[in-house]
């Protein structure tokens, strides 16, 4: 089957057309986020280049180190949502959080992804309870590009960045495309379709509707455990976004999302009748040890977002201006997991009021006034079976987080060979009191073909413990210490990049890029499962040690016209000094990752090729986990194995229709165990025994895929 | 596993490399063929035109909506867009379009189109 695939893959790369576009300068597509006044500038003095199909790429232009995925990069798999979309990047490892719920993690310099900043358009989003699903919610369609900034980024969004920022650049109002749709078919019937419509109404005012709907038929059972491998999904994503463009030179923008998502996961049983029954969370009873009453998770999530965006230029040449920045966001998250029941809604405000000067062309800086405000409304009750007897744990109430700061940003540049970027803010942290944050960013090419690097500062952030670790759920453990505490976590990043852009081959964008990066940790939420047995242990780091050293080498070459390699490789060292254990490999954090994409398209870009091969290095797993499928003993401690994952996608492009077939994980790697736990039924782990645990996730859970898909794009005439 | 996997990605590489430098020859003719001072060496030479219009397009998007419309003209054998220089350099099968057609095909996208002038 394997080798079938493969040798088709190979010979259809073998077929081509004779057509080619191209269009002339840098490799992809540079998005200058000025954040202050307008994500983006339309014309010819902002740093957009247009290439032909660039998918993933280092940004050269920028101050810190910047990954960008393009357009084109969103189109290379089926890339039905944000999580998806970093399969090709060696930066953002990308993971499901447990074998139950579907909801994904990335990781950023070997940390959870709950330590990089998510912007929509320079907004923080994803935080808190929007944080476990929050991949998922971004349709991939949806996006224009993704620049992920590694390391300690400006502080003008505040310091919640602890390893990177991840900005997202949404379809624009301004795009002449009246209807775009796209819709894909996954083979385990999982389904997605998203519309789009930029709309112009005159040359001031314009606006985009986003629509997305996803879920899945069929679910399946592939490693035969109990538990379905994917959950029962539905979801329901709307936006509207508006851009006013005044004569003046004042910029508004404005928009509403909302979205309803619900997920239904774990046991699948069969009773007597012969008919399949899943979790009912009005009659689940751990006590019940008898009947059939399958463990599972049934969740509903539902939120609404509303933004406003001003920038008022205050001189002719728009030298000085001021921008006011303010969001909404209501989250609602009800969840069940067996017997534990967490019922939590959010609200969220940020506003961020800048006033920017650019003195010259050498000075430039930005001052203002942030505050954010969380309002948590939490319920929370679990009962476990714990040292034979059942536990209860419950809370519940309302938690105001509050934080207030002011900022200042100062920007120099001596020409194109240096800059510097010094940024310090205070803020007041609601029951933690004032912090101050500095950070500073250099950047110095010392000849045209290299560019050097360096950046360091510190991040604050609320912990958020359970949602940050929504896996936790999904297990029989009891939940000991200060789980129900934001803590203020608290860490320092730096590091550097050294780019070599080397003049061969076939465009400008080959390039040889090292880069290092250390986060230490001050004060973390530390999440454990190793201090007691069958418990998770939530504790403050406090004097003890946590640090991540993340070291990736990236290679991008175009060979020939139109045949690009990428090539990354990144090896991570992440340390954390446990209760009664001393300093260990941090576990569920895999030690490498290798990427190779290739892509081929034929000219004028009627047929693209892409295949994506990545290695995925091993990760030490927790002590419980051994004698599970795939698991190693070394030096008295556990690893996961390493694993290959294969892509390919071949597009076929006519004027306004695209048509994509592709397949992912080709070599039909899974993790074979996912449900730990001592106690079995018939061969199915008894999720009602305190051992159970479904968050031990290190692989992927579901073999392999195809998938089929459709873009059609309406051009505005 | 491993084997096959090597033997994937050196097939795929070979297969895609032998292809390009095809296209690449490809290429190179069309260089040869739209120089004023070349010999037409082949006889395909002489069923391709190059037309190199003036187009103001002011952003990434209008670059990308020329691209993706002209792209798919009939006729249409090469296509390069500059928005530096404002042009949108084409190559042509004259048996199946014309200067004309495609002028009016920019034009269409909403943008004013002049031949540019050669040097």
């Amino acid at each position: 089957m394997k080798r079938t695939i493969l040798s088709i893959l190979a010979m259809v790369l073998c077929t081509n057309a004779y057509v080619f576009a191209q269009v002339y300068g840098n490799s992809g597509q540079i998005i200058d986020t000025t954040s202050i006044y307008g994500e983006r500038q339309d014309s010819l003095d902002a740093a957009v280049f247009v290439s032909r199909q660039a998918g993933n790429y280092l940004s050269k232009g920028k101050e810190i180190r910047t990954e960008v995925i393009s357009a084109a990069g969103l189109c290379k798999m089926a890339c039905c949502n944000l999580a998806e979309s970093f399969e090709n990047s060696a930066s953002v490892t990308v993971g499901y959080s447990d074998a139950v719920t579907g909801a994904r993690q990335i990781r950023l310099l070997g940390l959870s992804g709950t330590y990089t900043q998510m912007l929509d358009e320079n907004r923080p989003v994803m935080r808190g309870l929007s944080a476990p699903f929050g991949l998922s919610y971004v349709p991939g369609q949806w996006l224009e590009s993704i620049q992920i900034a590694k390391g300690s980024s400006s502080v003008i969004n505040g310091v919640e960045s602890m390893t990177g920022q991840i900005n997202l650049e949404h379809r624009k109002p301004t795009d002449e495309k009246p209807l775009f749709i796209n819709g894909v078919i996954m083979s385990d019937t999982k389904m997605d379709l998203n519309i789009a419509s930029s709309l112009q109404m005159g040359y001031k005012w314009s606006t985009v509707i986003l629509g997305h709907v996803s879920g899945n038929i069929l679910t399946h059972d592939m490693n035969k455990d109990g538990f379905i491998d994917e959950p029962k999904m539905l979801q329901f994503n709307l936006a509207n976004r508006w851009l006013y463009q005044g004569d003046n030179g004042v910029q508004i923008r404005f928009g509403v999302r909302a979205l309803r998502d619900s997920r239904l996961g774990g046991q699948s049983l069969t009773d007597e009748n012969g008919k399949k029954v899943m979790y009912d969370k009005h009659t689940y009873d751990i006590r019940n040890t008898t009947g059939i009453d399958p463990w599972g998770s049934d969740i509903l999530n539902q939120s609404i977002n509303g933004y406003f965006k001003i920038g008022i230029p205050l001189t002719e040449n728009n030298s000085q201006n001021i921008a006011l920045v303010a969001d909404y966001n209501f989250q609602d998250l009800g969840s069940y997991f067996g017997s534990t029941q967490y019922l939590a809604s959010q609200h969220s405000g940020f506003a961020n009021l800048l006033y920017q000067n650019e003195i010259n062309e050498s000075h430039k800086f930005t001052v203002g006034l942030s505050a954010t405000l969380d309002r948590y409304i939490e319920d929370f009750n679990r009962t476990v079976f714990h040292e034979a007897k059942y536990e209860n744990s419950t809370f519940s109430g309302i938690t105001n987080l509050l934080n207030a700061g002011v900022f200042g940003e100062y920007t120099f540049h001596a020409g194109e060979k240096f800059s510097a970027i010094a940024g310090l803010r205070g803020d007041w942290y609601y029951k933690a009191g004032f912090r101050v944050s500095p950070r500073l960013t250099l950047k110095y090419a010392p000849i045209e073909e290299i560019v050097i690097r360096a950046n360091g500062g510190r991040g604050l952030r609320r912990a958020t413990p359970l949602v940050d670790n929504i896996g936790v759920f999904s297990t029989g453990k009891l939940f000991k210490g200060n789980f129900n505490e934001h803590l203020l976590e608290d860490a320092w990043t730096f590091g550097g990049n050294v780019t070599y852009y080397i003049p061969v081959g076939a465009s400008s964008n080959t390039y040889l890029s090292f880069d290092y990066f250390r986060t230490q940790f001050a004060q973390q939420m530390i999440v454990d499962y190793e201090h007691f047995a069958n418990v998770i242990d939530f504790y403050s780091l406090d004097s003890k040690r946590s640090y991540t050293n993340s070291y990736q080498l990236d290679f991008n070459i175009e060979p020939i016209e139109r045949f690009t390699i990428t090539a990354t490789f990144r090896y991570t060292d992440a340390k954390v000094e446990l209760a009664d254990r001393g300093l260990v490999e941090k576990p569920m954090t895999s030690r490498y990752k290798g990427v190779l994409n290739l892509q081929y398209a034929t000219r004028l870009n009627k047929w693209i090729f892409d295949f994506t091969a990545s290695v995925n290095g091993p990760c030490r797993v927790y002590d419980f986990m051994k004698g599970m499928s795939g698991i190693k003993e070394k030096n008295g401690n556990f690893y996961s194995p390493v694993y290959p994952l294969l892509y390919a996608q071949i597009t076929r492009r006519f004027k306004g229709w695209d048509v994509y077939v592709g397949v992912e994980n080709i070599t039909n790697f899974r993790q074979k165990d996912v449900i730990c736990g001592s106690v079995k039924d018939n061969g199915i782990v008894n999720p009602r025994q305190p051992s159970f645990d479904a968050s031990c996730v290190w692989g992927p859970l579901m073999g392999i895929k195809a998938n089929a898909g459709f873009r059609f794009t309406l051009w505005k005439k | 596993m491993t084997k096959i996997i090597i033997l994937a990605l050196a097939a795929i590489i070979a297969s895609s490399a032998t292809a390009s430098a095809a296209n690449f020859q490809e290429a190179t003719n069309f260089v040869e063929q739209t120089s004023d001072n070349a010999p037409k060496k082949k006889k395909a030479a002489k069923e391709v035109k190059r037309v190199v219009f003036n187009v103001h397009m002011h952003c990434a998007s209008c670059v990308k909506k020329v691209q993706e419309n002209i792209a798919f003209e009939k006729g249409v054998k090469d296509l390069k867009v500059s928005l530096d220089e404002h042009t949108v350099d084409i190559l042509y099968d004259p048996a199946k379009t014309s200067e004309q057609t495609l002028k009016a095909a920019i034009e269409a996208l909403g943008y004013h189109a002049s031949v540019k002038a050669e040097k």
